[in-house]
């Protein structure tokens, strides 16, 4: 168990299954989904450039935090990106085990 | 706040719109994008946070064994970002509404501020000076427009602005198309009884508070009445019976309202058009108020003496947003001033009233309802021959009492429109008017009505303003950053500029215009409707 999933698969008492692959096969499928509408939503706040009429402290300020909120999108894109190649690791170990 | 203009050469999309009134809020449709693109993220981190919930619910290992790489780290990780995601963009546009009602309290102070002192101005300029004239500050300056409207493009001689004001004005259009100008015009025509106090020798104070400022006891609508007795009495802003004849329709069917003979049907009562000679007409011509008419009994349009041949038009399809009503008000091209669409079952129909602006500018008179006795006579809260028209093409249309009505409307049609719903003359489910004088009439409570103007028309600004007002101001400066065309008068108040203003409105997410366009959608479903178009004329 350890080899086949590590951490992963921690409930799994019974060794690497069907059942375990189909599971880890939906949560990268989810996790997919999500990483890609983050991406989505990235691309759309990188298209909302402000005009030449922002120009006051206050409308910088806004500006600076829509630039912390693609920052924040992005940290979360990787996150993401990361966990699914956990996943993708986890089901060839799982399907090298059985 | 002002947001970008475009380009001079783009007149597609160019401009920014404010969105103010209904007692809300105000901001340009630059921050409703902003806003409404930061809910939509803060509502989709919220939906990622519930499927990592799905995943973890899944297994993901217990915290305590996690390596950097695990999926639960990298899980944990991801969700902590998206909480931020969902916390940032949800602080955004909470500051971006606090900024829009700073800005309506901002905007309401400068108003009271800029009220005030026109108020304040136009009392000393009375202590100053003979300028009791001022006491008609509303009607003359439609006198003025009009001169200036017919001498430009009629190469009439103006009657009422001396030439050399004209000619200077001519060169000079900036002036005239300018929201500064706009602003000083406002301020002047809500003092104007500020300045006849103060000519009769009444303290400030006192003026404040029997004029417009104060208790409203004097007001644009009583100065419009007393120009129009005057002017009357000289042979000018005269009223008389009008006549009304359908020029087009979709239906095949023609007639003609306006003429004794023609009464029958709902709602008519006697024409009360005997107003030839100047006498002010009092009663509703052919008022639509009344009981909802039940399934069954509802009467067909009566055909009329005297019909003519009426050009066929195509069924109109739904209009699906402020671009399409803008479109379809009348112009002269079309032969009409009104333009009536029927949309629904013909139990159950919803009705469309366009009501086009003013044609004849001269305030000598003409056989022409829409002119300036008839812009006159609205503002002074009279029935102008154009309401009575308006009426009776509703009439002879088939719109009977209880029927949901929605108009739309430019310039005098838009007083019009304010007068049709104020008096309950017809069921509104709504209102929208484009470069309409502004009103202080009252509508039912609730009821949706959307004014679109542009900051340089000078027009909206001729109109009284009421302090508890519903109705939407949808305002954009039209030649921002543009050169202001010397060839037209009143550039910003043509039609056609407010038909590229009405684009821009449907591309706006501000959530008031949003639910109006919704509410458009339910009023005239989405199969096509009928439609006829209506010439008036004055029979005197």
């Amino acid at each position: 168990m350890e080899s086949a999933g590590g951490s992963i698969l921690p409930d799994v008492s019974g060794g690497p299954d069907a059942e375990t692959l189909a599971r880890l096969r939906e949560q990268r499928r989810l996790l997919r989904g999500v990483r890609d509408e983050v991406e989505a939503s990235g691309r759309r706040l990188a298209g909302q450039e402000l005009g030449p009429a922002w120009r006051s402290p206050a409308q910088r300020a806004y500006g600076t935090g829509l630039g912390e909120l693609s920052a924040n999108l992005r940290g979360a894109w990787r996150a993401l990106d990361d966990a699914l190649w956990a996943v993708d690791d986890a089901i060839d170990r799982v399907k090298a085990a059985l | 706040m002002t947001g970008p203009v475009g380009d001079p050469g783009d007149r597609g999309h160019a401009g920014t719109l404010t969105v103010s009134g209904g007692g809300i809020r105000v901001a340009t449709d630059t921050v409703f994008t902003e806003m409404a693109a930061l809910r939509l993220l803060q509502g989709e981190a919220e939906h990622w946070q519930g499927q990592i919930g799905r995943v973890r619910s899944m297994g993901v290992g217990p915290a305590p064994g996690w390596q950097p790489d695990d999926l639960g780290a990298c899980v944990f990780g991801a969700s902590v970002a998206i909480d931020a995601v969902a916390d940032r963009s949800g602080q955004l546009a909470d500051a971006l509404e606090q900024a829009a009602e700073e800005y309506a309290r901002l905007e309401t102070g400068l108003d009271v501020v800029l009220r005030g002192t026109g108020a304040w101005m136009a009392h000393t300029l009375g202590v100053l000076a003979p300028v009791l004239a001022l006491a008609a500050a509303t009607p003359l300056a439609y006198l003025a427009a009009g001169s200036l409207l017919s001498s430009a493009a009629l190469g009439r001689t103006p009657s009422v602005v001396p030439p050399w004001l004209t000619d200077w004005l001519r060169e000079n259009p900036r002036l005239l198309t300018n929201p500064a100008t706009v602003a000083m015009v406002r301020a002047l025509v809500s003092s104007a009884d500020e300045a006849v106090l103060g000519r009769l020798g009444v303290p400030y104070p006192v003026a404040a508070v029997m004029g417009d400022e104060g208790s409203g006891l004097l007001g644009a609508q009583s100065s419009a009445f007393g120009l129009l007795v005057a002017a009357r009495a000289a042979g000018m802003l005269r009223e008389s019976p009008v006549r009304v004849s359908q020029v087009g329709s979709s239906t095949g069917a023609a007639g003609v309202a306006g003429d004794p003979a023609r009464a029958g049907g709902v709602g008519v009562r006697p024409t009360g058009t005997g107003a030839a000679g100047g006498a002010l007409v009092a009663p509703p011509t052919v008022p639509l108020r009344g009981p909802a008419t039940r399934p069954g009994t509802r009467l067909a349009p009566a055909p009329a003496a005297g019909t003519s041949p009426a050009a066929e038009l195509a069924p109109p399809g739904p209009p699906t947003g402020f671009a399409d009503l803008a479109d379809r008000i009348p112009t002269e091209e079309d032969g009409g001033q009104v333009r009536i669409e029927r949309y629904g079952d013909p139990e159950h129909p919803s009705w469309l009233v366009y009501i086009g602006g003013t044609v004849e500018w001269s305030p000598t008179g003409s056989t022409e309802p829409w002119d300036m006795a008839s812009n006159v006579a609205a503002v002074a809260g009279q029935e102008a021959g154009s309401y009575r028209a308006v009426l009776q093409a509703m009439q002879a249309a088939g719109v009977q009492p209880g029927d949901p009505v929605l108009p739309v409307a430019h310039s005098q049609g838009g007083l019009i429109a304010n007068q049709l719903v104020s008096r309950g003359d017809v069921n509104a489910v709504g209102m929208l008017t484009f470069g309409a004088p502004e009103t202080d009439l009252p509508l039912p409570d609730g009821l949706p009505a959307i004014a679109v103007e542009h900051a340089d028309d000078i027009v909206p600004a001729l109109g009284p303003r009421a302090d508890e007002d519903q109705r939407l101001y949808v305002r954009r400066e039209l030649f921002a950053g543009r050169e202001v065309p010397a060839a037209e008068t009143l550039p910003a108040h043509q039609l056609v500029g407010y038909r590229e203003t009405a684009r821009l409105v449907d591309d706006s997410p501000e959530p008031r215009l949003v639910a109006f366009r919704a509410q458009l959608d339910t009023i005239v479903g989405t199969t096509p409707g009928e439609q006829t178009v209506w010439r008036a004329e004055r029979v005197d």
